[in-house]
């Protein structure tokens, strides 16, 4: 009765305390000095890139949130044939960004969350596009 | 002698009233008549049947009966009382593990509770590190640099910078 007593209150803490499984989501957007509205899909973020980069307008155009990869490959397709591949584990990954067959960056960061990792540049329009890559 | 006769010396026999020459005749009876013999002892029986002294139940002997018999269980009863104290080991032991789950709970909470405040007025952990980057487009350079204030690291590819035709077909695509 005492063990069985022990062992539930264990399995009771050990539920609470396990970690989640790890999730990444990726935020596409089209950084550009054409005015946008305010998306409330960008409200988390925007601000921040306002803060870090010289464009006044940040356009939502896509999000993923896909499981980080556990010892293998994942992929997020993401808007106008753009993906990225993350390969690894957990939030150790590989992030390859291709646009359809085309390789555009590739990078390994370890991402830690509530701390995004920001990958830009890519020319869009009259705008840049980048992806907000956050650990949850 | 007539069996009547002889039936009045067997009673007698039976109530100790014969003299020794009818108890010696009633002995002989008995020797030759078996069944008499029989008749005797039913006989017997049925006086001392009736001989028993009538003890109809009396209630309060049977209460007081009673009132023994739980005087007697009473002390009994206090003994494992005592044998068993309210706050016994088994009980602290039970205690000290919940107060423990408790503990473990409340700190378990307190650290995810906290955690979910960081994130949610946006302040964030240790900044992403960045081992490697390169660029798939000729001729782009890459920048990586971390911004403390909003916890963001970038990885930024300049493409544009170098003015070359990658930028196009990427802006075509």
């Amino acid at each position: 009765m005492k063990t069985k007593w022990l062992a539930g209150c264990l399995w009771l803490l050990l539920a609470i305390a396990a970690p989640a499984a790890d999730q990444i989501h990726a935020l596409m957007i089209e950084a550009s000095n054409e005015p946008a509205v305010i998306d409330r899909r960008l409200e988390k973020v925007e601000y921040k890139l306002r803060r870090v980069f010289g464009f006044p307008y940040y356009h939502f155009v896509a999000e993923q949130t896909v499981m980080a990869p556990a010892d293998g490959q994942v992929t997020v397709p993401l808007a106008n044939g753009h993906r990225l591949i993350l390969s690894g584990k957990g939030l150790r990954v590989t992030v390859q960004w291709f646009k359809n067959d085309e390789i555009l960056l590739t990078t390994k960061v370890s991402l830690n969350k509530g701390s995004p990792v920001v990958l830009g540049g890519v020319p869009h329009g009259d705008g840049t596009l980048i992806v907000a890559l956050t650990a949850q | 002698m007539n069996t009547k006769a002889m039936d009045k010396l067997l009673s007698g026999a039976l109530d100790g009233e014969l003299t020794p020459g009818q108890r010696a005749q009633v002995e002989q009876w008995l020797a030759n008549h078996p069944d008499a013999v029989a008749q005797q002892e039913q006989w017997a029986r049925v006086g001392d049947l009736l001989r028993e002294p009538l003890n109809p139940p009396d209630p309060e002997m049977e209460w007081q009966a009673i009132r023994r018999t739980i005087r007697s269980q009473a002390p009994a009863a206090d003994a494992v009382a005592a044998e068993t104290p309210v706050f016994s080991w088994r009980m602290a032991w039970a205690a000290a593990m919940l107060g423990l789950v408790s503990l473990g709970l409340y700190l378990i909470a307190g650290f995810q509770l906290h955690q979910g405040t960081l994130m949610a007025h946006g302040q964030s952990g240790a900044p992403a590190e960045v081992e490697w980057a390169e660029s798939g487009v000729p001729g782009a350079t890459m920048m990586i640099f971390a911004d403390q204030e909003t916890g963001m690291t970038v990885i930024w590819m300049d493409v544009e910078q170098n003015g070359n035709n990658d930028t196009k077909e990427l802006e075509g695509s």
